[in-house]
């Protein structure tokens, strides 16, 4: 009888949630201090923060959702890769198709 | 105290309306007396209503299904005869106001409350037997889907009587759907049915991914799993990513109607062409969750009846995953005229055309798989035909509408209504009806009358062509859809010709019906004794029919595709011979019944602005659920002697190829 | 990916429950993609102000620091939470879990009075697009964060009534993760809607 684990409870430690917590804490203020000072040019800026959140998502995925490469998280990784491809095409198509629309259709 | 609700809700003006209500509530009188009559009460509520078997509640989809088939079929004869008689001169039956509830709920009804439940019911029957496992992943949940979405038919029907139904057509465009334009409670009956359906949609496609992914029978790989099963995988994929945004795209509209916010709307910023991008992300996905689970349907009958294993299985797997895929990325093709512009429409026609590959591919497949087969005629298989012939004509017309230059013409044209029709009925309906058939002795331990079901085969079939080719000359000839009077004369041969397309469509439903009452009549007649009355492939033949609420009593140990065929062919003894031990089941339980009723106080009142109410029945909702998981006794214990008692009960399995 | 034999549900505990959470994977995947089309919406009309107030004119980035503060902050109290839990130390599972929710419910408060007075001013949903879908996609997200807490305040009543067991534990960690993702959620949030606003 197999006992699979599947996505099952993924086990953290006292080191990997301060760990995160003080990545997670540092990603964010340094981006509300970079907006508050305005200390980048706009476009610059706008990327830096989106960095930021991508980073910091990622320390939540590792350090707080336990996300890794064993074989127990496997399936979560697949169903995770899925949606963000679903995301993508969502997202990036629709601002895509609407931009398009706008332009043409509307005043 | 009760909102906008008031008597003048009720249309008694409209003599069509007050007819079909009244018609409807002598059917709910009849039924209601019927179980009180044979004092079935108790048995209806233990046995059925608070099920969390998924054989059950697939059967109780199917049944609601058929039922709301006919209703959707009854606005079918509506507008098909209202066309036909307006377009020789007459003054026609039936007011515009009237004619656009009437196309609104066709499509609602249709999709939501017949195809969708119909494939789900079938996923249900089907894939925790095919994959060797006793039930779904979360049975409870699985009641409480099937509930939720008995709160949308039973909205939806109540729209008849009280108040009104969306005149918006079933994807409710706004401007037209907001509040300025749509100011009744109609477009609100639409919004709350489908979002309270949704919701039950959304955690069917959890229930059955997570049960195809976690339980399967040891020994069964992805890619040992039958054709229809993954399908049925690829259809939940769908659901999961597709659902959430309908239940975003109409609670915005929600919003709007209710809240005064500007999603959609002319003023203040809003912008109606995004309602059209988000409704039609989800569109197109589902469309796919509607025919993949009918091709998987195809693919069990043509190899169980061509006696051959299926052609090309690995192709036939990845074509699907190839649509999944594919299916999020075409949607714009269904506004192509908005005004995207030429890049934005090529890209989208390039991807709409490349999703007719795999399906291609699909249909090679089961003509491989008959060739050099011994294909037996039976009613699933003359489905399995009509639907190869009827949807490749679909797909053609739809690879037409995907050229962007030739859409501008035909979109929202007769042609385009009769494209999507080929492929819905060809595939979806003749799916679900082939699969009903199919493992209609299974659910219940009989089978239909093949005489029967071969005439409403064939009356379905050439009624389908009447109907539908006047259409597609129709929409060549510039007849848009959804008109509820048609002025032009020379419209009106091909109209009629539609119409008696109806008709012989109708004798074939008629036959269905006789067929199934006829069936139930000479049930022991066609009693299925060995639970294999097809000498069929996959493992749900092994089990006797109806399968005990347990499924098996040892979980089958599986080796090859086609498990079941292969256990026939190394000797029966390969069922297992794993000692028997106490199967634990969930109880039955009502508390899927009592969310489904608060849901249906909530949404009743929010479409009818009685907000204490509303308040109410959300509260009744978390009340139950809170209830019902605190609970501790949800487990009982089959005992070894009542599986035993069961087995013995079957008759011994009978050799490969002696089957009756 | 193609084929391990999967296990069978024949009620061992540890199946059930490991099944239990990748279904809430599952749904939470669903929850992304609504998330993703709410997000859709906000990005189309973030710009139509309708002569009504911009990004940069009503948001107070403090008042979002502290509240990603407190959420941010949360979801360590609930990794602790975890920690005891495993560990069997019920009382100390339950005080994390009670922080947990208080730093939550201090995040909701200070959102429920950000709207407040946003309405006050006249900048509710109704004045503009960009304002509907402001408040649409910051409300969905802590309408989740309620029912979280919802959950959190009846898992604790059940904890402390009936004490640990694995169905408990297995809520917890159920739970554990929606409260994780509505953070990660909350990362999208302040940064494309907020900071990008205010830049």
């Amino acid at each position: 009888m197999n006992e699979k684990s599947f996505g099952g409870a993924a086990h953290g430690s006292y080191r990997s949630y301060t760990l995160g917590f003080i990545l997670a804490l540092v990603l964010t203020v340094i981006p509300f201090i970079l907006v508050m000072t305005a200390a980048l040019p706009v476009t610059a800026l706008l990327v830096t923060i989106g960095a930021f959140a991508l980073v910091q998502i990622g320390v939540h995925l590792v350090f707080f959702l336990h996300l890794s490469r064993s074989s127990e998280q496997r399936w979560n990784i697949v169903v995770f890769a899925y949606t963000l491809i679903v995301l993508a095409i969502l997202v990036g198509a629709s601002v895509w198709i609407m931009y398009h629309l706008n332009y043409n259709m509307m005043p | 105290m009760f909102g906008k609700l008031s008597f003048s809700a009720i249309p008694f003006d409209n003599p069509v309306i007050m007819g079909a209500f009244g018609f409807m509530v002598l059917c709910v009188l009849f039924l209601l007396g019927l179980v009180t009559y044979l004092r079935k009460w108790k048995w209806l509520w233990t046995e059925w209503l608070t099920s969390v078997d998924h054989k059950r509640i697939g059967a109780m989809y199917v049944i609601v299904a058929i039922v709301m088939g006919l209703r959707g079929f009854a606005d079918v004869v509506m507008m098909r005869s209202q066309q036909a008689i307006t377009s020789a001169g007459s003054l026609g039956y039936l007011p515009p106001h009237h004619y656009d509830q009437i196309f609104t709920g066709h499509g609602v009804i249709m999709i939501f409350f017949m195809a969708m439940p119909f494939i789900i019911g079938l996923i249900n029957l089907a894939v925790p037997l095919q994959i060797g496992a006793r039930d779904v992943a979360f049975p409870f949940l699985n009641s409480i889907s099937f509930w939720l979405f008995f709160v949308g038919v039973i909205l939806m029907n109540l729209s008849l009587a009280i108040g009104e139904f969306g005149k918006v057509g079933w994807s409710g465009y706004p401007p037209l759907s907001e509040l300025t334009y749509s100011p009744g409670v109609g477009v609100d009956y639409y919004v709350w049915s489908l979002e309270i359906a949704g919701v039950g949609t959304l955690l069917t496609g959890i229930n059955f991914f997570v049960t195809i992914i976690t339980m399967r029978a040891p020994g069964m790989t992805l890619m040992k799993m039958p054709v229809f099963t993954w399908t049925a995988l690829c259809t939940m994929i769908l659901i999961i990513a597709a659902f959430p945004i309908l239940t975003v795209v109409l609670g915005l509209l929600g919003m709007d109607r209710y809240l005064g916010t500007h999603f959609f709307t002319n003023a203040a910023g809003g912008n109606m062409m995004l309602y059209t991008n988000l409704f039609w992300a989800w569109g197109h996905p589902e469309v796919y969750v509607l025919v993949l689970p009918a091709f998987g349907v195809f693919s069990e009958v043509v190899a169980t009846f061509a006696g051959k294993r299926l052609f090309g299985y690995t192709s036939m797997i990845w074509a699907t995953i190839v649509i999944t895929i594919l299916s999020f990325s075409v949607w714009l093709h269904h506004f192509f005229t908005m005004g995207a512009g030429g890049t934005v429409n090529a890209v989208f026609s390039i991807s709409t055309m490349l999703i007719a590959v795999p399906t291609g591919v699909k249909m090679f497949n089961w003509l491989f798989t008959m060739f050099r087969g011994r294909l037996r005629l039976t009613t699933p298989v003359l489905w399995t035909l009509g639907f190869m012939v009827t949807f490749v004509f679909g797909g053609m017309s739809g690879i037409m509408l995907a050229n962007p230059p030739a859409d501008f013409v035909l979109h929202g044209s007769e042609f385009l209504v009769a494209h999507f029709h080929n492929t819905i009925i060809g595939g979806t309906v003749f799916g679900a009806i082939a699969g009903f058939t199919y493992w209609f002795p299974k659910m219940f331990g009989f089978r239909l009358n093949e005489k029967l079901g071969k005439g409403a085969f064939w009356f379905w079939f050439v009624g389908f062509y009447v109907t539908f080719v006047p259409l597609y000359i129709l929409g060549f000839m510039g007849m848009t859809r959804r008109l509820d009077y048609v002025t032009n004369p020379a419209w009106h041969p091909l109209l009629l010709v539609s119409a008696s397309g109806v008709a012989l469509t109708a004798v074939g439903l008629a036959l269905l019906v006789v067929q199934l009452v006829v069936s139930i009549i000479r049930r022991e007649e066609y009693k299925d004794l060995t639970g294999d009355p097809w000498n069929g492939r996959t493992l749900e033949w092994s089990v006797s029919s109806p399968p005990p609420a347990w499924n098996f009593g040892r979980i089958p140990v599986v080796k090859d595709r086609d498990a079941f065929w292969e256990m026939k062919r190394d000797g029966a003894g390969a069922l297992g011979t794993a000692e028997l031990t106490p199967i634990p089941m969930l109880r039955n339980t009502g508390a899927g019944v009592f969310i489904g009723a608060f849901s249906l106080l909530f949404g009743f009142a929010m479409i009818w602005h009685i907000w204490w109410l509303a308040i109410a029945g959300l509260l009744g909702v978390i009340l139950t659920l809170i209830v019902h998981l605190s609970g501790d006794d949800t487990e009982y214990d089959v005992p070894v002697s009542a599986i035993l008692q069961e087995e013995a009960k079957r008759p011994p399995r009978v050799a490969v190829g002696g089957h009756s | 990916m193609s084929g391990e034999p999967s296990n069978v549900r024949a009620g061992a505990e540890g199946d059930t429950s490991s099944i239990r959470l990748f279904g809430f994977w599952v749904y939470i995947m669903s929850d992304c993609v609504l998330f993703a089309t709410l997000f859709v919406t906000f990005a189309v009309l973030h710009a139509s102000y309708a002569g009504g107030p911009t990004a940069k004119q009503i948001f107070e980035l403090p008042g979002v620091l502290l509240e990603t503060m407190f959420l941010l902050t949360s979801s360590f109290t609930y990794g602790l939470a975890t920690l005891a839990m495993r560990r069997g130390a019920r009382g100390e599972l339950l005080a994390w879990l009670a922080i947990t929710a208080v730093l939550g419910a201090s995040f909701v408060g200070l959102e429920l009075s950000e709207f407040r007075r946003l309405v006050l001013e006249g900048n509710g949903p109704q004045r503009s697009a960009f304002l509907s879908a402001f408040f649409t996609l910051v409300a969905t997200h802590g309408l989740h964060v309620s029912c979280g807490l919802l959950w959190m305040i009846v898992l604790i009543g059940q904890i402390a009534r009936k004490g640990l067991s694995r169905t408990m534990s297995s809520r917890v960690m159920t739970l554990s993760l929606f409260w994780h993702f509505l953070d990660i959620v909350w990362i999208c949030l302040f940064t494309f809607v907020y900071l990008a606003g205010v830049v």
